[in-house]
């Protein structure tokens, strides 16, 4: 493809941007090689192949959301080696009582409300051995296990998914797209942009009432997909009060984490504007390491470093794609296959976004995803005169609709390494929590984005 | 039974949870009490990609488990495993081993080992790895442990038409072709019932010979003799290749029940006839591990109904 000569209305250099990033994104999907070398290989593209000086990309893969993104893994792993999740559990059951679904739902709540602060792949990891913990106490049966199982796993894996849009902490993915809007449309000297800098509070205003709407709806459809016998686990439930009861109380040393995550929450709604989201992370990490809550060969061997870079590379073609015209010629074809549909503008064209993002996210990570289509969608906007900001929040938001396979989101991955789910139980259940997601977000954002100025 | 060092075998079973492999445990019992086997039951747990899970190893959250003293994903079905072997009297009732973790070069998460000795002397070892690559995995432990032959589980409805063009190729046929030993696609896989040796006029076929004379030591089973001639003109071929091979095998103790020469498609005929037999045993093609799917061997482990052994 290199070789072919660029197609008309896209320049050389912006060909080779589009060869690299349709390689990188067959190399994500497919892992023939390390990922972290995919990520090399974008660095080593940009420097090759399109001629640019070597300091000049360096440059380009540090930004503030790989700050976060590194930030916040840190603080991930500091914050599951507290070993809080025992009197999380405690609390889950204290006030949900011993009703199967009611548990469910009680573990979907927590985990959402969590996860939209802290991350899914905090809570998930977190909330695994509560509902673990409960499977194998309830029952030997093996069949009712997994009836169990199903349940609960999923109610922690949705819930995550959903939450993680909730706030701009709650994902990389959202962190991705905040960087892309300030970076293609924010210009200091121009008041009419400043809307583009989207705080932590305005993201939360845009999404997190649609996380809410979206969590009872879910807890209803698993309830509804995945039946159980076991309507009561009064007994599961005193036998884990009692194993978490020996821990005995909160000590010092977690109310110092406790402390340590609520002022760097503080510190993502309060500063983040000015000092920046990532700056906020790995202030609360370093505070984690320097008051000897974490060790550093803990954070070390918890955090994949190379998933860090692979997000800085992408996020570095990202920007080229841009740069290069290469998106806004992607945009242009995607809008001429819309327009004989009616869907290049308005709900058509969010709902054409919304349903393009869900389909790359189910073959790639999300915050993959945001990296790769993100320049492409704000192309999108811009030549169909849409809203840049509506565009963009879609297509974070909907880049947690990886209900239909283990790979989509971190939640799913890390209850599926449990061992008790099977990939046909994303897809039984995937389809109806996509549709119900689809109808929420097209509504919220025909219905209530226009009310707050979105 | 004591220990002989020539017909022990060394038996590796891969247990995947699917009902296949735990049915083969029985049959790896009975070979173990005629000589006393080393069996080894592998479990290999994918490998979590770090990018799937944001960045955060799911090691974090498998730590997070063990510490609330769960067992992790494949510890199940290695212990429901160990529990049929007690049943079956391979591991005494009672005895208890705590699981060793290892370093493996090359493997970054190691493997989980549990082992217990049978009446006999022989090991029965139960072992969790985790691998980006399963079919990778089980034959790089094949290697390690010197298996003479790998048991691995596969469906008894063997895929056709459309699910089978678009569903991926069976782990079991992926073993076959990639282990460096003889290995066993076992559906139904029993013992009581005769065996089959299908042979050919090849260098190849002959060559199996003493491996499966020495199987043959070892389970005691009553075997036929199978050869198949495409075509009228080549039956005189497959006769002096049936009647070759059971000279060869008289010759190192084994002594065939009978012998069948057959003229059809070798695929069709075999996988008919050999229906009625517990296991049919086939030689190795010499084909490259990517074309060993069009060979008549692994052609009879992906479309019989019953178990296959091919014999390496």
């Amino acid at each position: 493809m290199l070789l072919l000569p660029a197609p008309e209305g896209v320049t050389q250099e912006g060909w080779r941007v589009m060869v690299m990033t349709v390689g990188a994104t067959i190399l994500f999907i497919t892992e023939p090689i390390p990922l972290p070398a995919v990520a090399l290989l974008i660095i080593l593209g940009q420097v090759f192949l399109l001629g640019l000086d070597s300091s000049l990309v360096a440059k380009s893969l540090m930004k503030d959301s790989v700050l976060f993104i590194m930030g916040s893994l840190m603080l991930a792993v500091a914050l599951v080696k507290q070993k809080l999740d025992k009197r999380l559990a405690l609390l889950i059951i204290k006030v949900t009582g011993s009703g199967t679904y009611a548990i469910a739902f009680g573990i979907s709540v927590f985990s959402g409300l969590l996860a939209s602060f802290i991350g899914e792949h905090t809570v998930a990891a977190m909330m695994l051995p509560v509902a673990l913990s409960l499977i194998q106490l309830s029952t030997d049966d093996p069949k009712q296990q997994r009836a169990l199982a199903v349940l609960f796993l999923f109610s922690i894996s949705y819930a995550c998914a959903m939450a993680g849009i909730g706030t701009p902490s709650g994902g990389a993915r959202n962190a991705i797209m905040i960087d892309y809007l300030r970076d293609f449309f924010y210009a200091s000297d121009d008041p009419a942009t400043y809307g583009y800098s989207v705080s932590y509070l305005h993201w939360m205003i845009y999404a997190y009432p649609i996380f809410l709407i979206q969590l009872p709806l879910m807890h209803v459809i698993l309830r509804y997909t995945f039946k159980t016998d076991l309507h009561d686990l009064g007994p599961a439930v005193a036998k884990l009060k009692e194993q978490v009861g020996q821990e005995g109380a909160l000590t010092g040393r977690h109310y110092v984490a406790i402390l340590l995550f609520l002022l760097t929450l503080a510190g993502w709604v309060g500063f983040s504007s000015r000092f920046g989201m990532g700056t906020i992370a790995i202030l609360g990490a370093v505070l984690f390491l320097i008051t000897g809550l974490v060790r550093w060969q803990d954070l070390n061997s918890g955090v994949n470093w190379g998933v860090v870079l692979l997000y800085a590379a992408a996020i570095s073609l990202g920007v080229q794609m841009r740069d290069t015209g290469a998106a806004a010629w992607v945009a242009g074809m995607f809008m001429d296959a819309l327009a004989p549909f009616g869907l290049d503008s308005g709900l058509g064209l969010l709902a054409a976004v919304m349903l393009l993002t869900t389909f790359i996210t189910n073959t790639m990570s999300n915050g993959a995803a945001v990296a790769v289509l993100g320049p492409i969608v704000l192309a999108i906007a811009v030549g169909t005169e849409s809203n840049p900001l509506a565009v963009g929040m879609i297509t974070a938001i909907s880049s947690a609709f990886a209900y239909f396979t283990v790979i989509g989101t971190p939640a799913s991955t890390i209850v599926y390494a449990s061992g008790y789910l099977r990939p046909s139980d994303f897809m039984k259940v995937g389809w109806r929590i996509a549709i119900m997601s689809f109808i929420v977000l097209l509504t919220a954002s025909k219905l209530y984005w226009p009310l707050i100025g979105l | 039974m004591t220990r002989d060092d020539k017909l022990n075998l060394r038996i590796l079973i891969c247990i995947g949870g699917g009902p296949e492999a735990y049915a083969s445990l029985r049959y790896a019992v009975r070979l173990s009490q005629t000589t006393c086997a080393d069996i080894s039951l592998l479990y290999v747990r994918p490998q979590d990609s770090g990018l799937n899970s944001g960045g955060m190893e799911v090691r974090v959250a498998r730590e997070n488990v063990l510490d609330w003293g769960l067992e992790l994903p494949g510890l199940r079905q290695l212990k429901a495993a160990r529990d049929i072997l007690v049943e079956l009297g391979e591991i005494e009732p009672g005895a208890s081993r705590e699981w060793k973790h290892r370093e493996l070069k090359g493997d970054p998460a190691g493997e989980y080992v549990r082992e217990y000795e049978n009446p006999c002397g022989g090991i029965v070892s139960l072992r969790l790895r985790t691998a980006s690559d399963v079919t990778a995995a089980v034959s790089d432990e094949a290697k390690r442990f010197k298996a003479d032959v790998v048991i691995v589980g596969a469906s008894p409805e063997p895929m056709s038409g459309l699910k089978k063009l678009f569903s991926r190729k069976p782990l079991a046929l992926k073993i076959a072709a990639h282990a460096h030993c003889s290995v066993i696609v076992a559906r139904h896989l029993e013992h009581g019932r005769n065996h089959l040796v299908c042979v050919q006029d090849t260098d190849q076929s002959r060559a199996m010979l003493p491996v499966v004379s020495r199987y043959f030591q070892s389970c005691q089973y009553p075997l036929s003799i199978l050869s198949v001639a495409p075509t009228e003109a080549d039956l005189a071929s497959a006769q002096k290749a049936a009647q070759e091979a059971a000279e060869i095998l008289a010759e190192l103790g084994t002594t065939p029940a009978e012998i069948l020469v057959e003229v059809g498609d070798p695929v069709e005929t075999i996988i008919t006839i050999g229906y009625d037999f517990s296991l049919i045993l086939a030689s190795e093609s010499l084909k490259p591990w990517f074309a060993k799917g069009f060979s008549v061997s692994h052609e009879v482990a992906e479309k019989a109904r019953n178990s296959v052994m091919i014999v390496k």
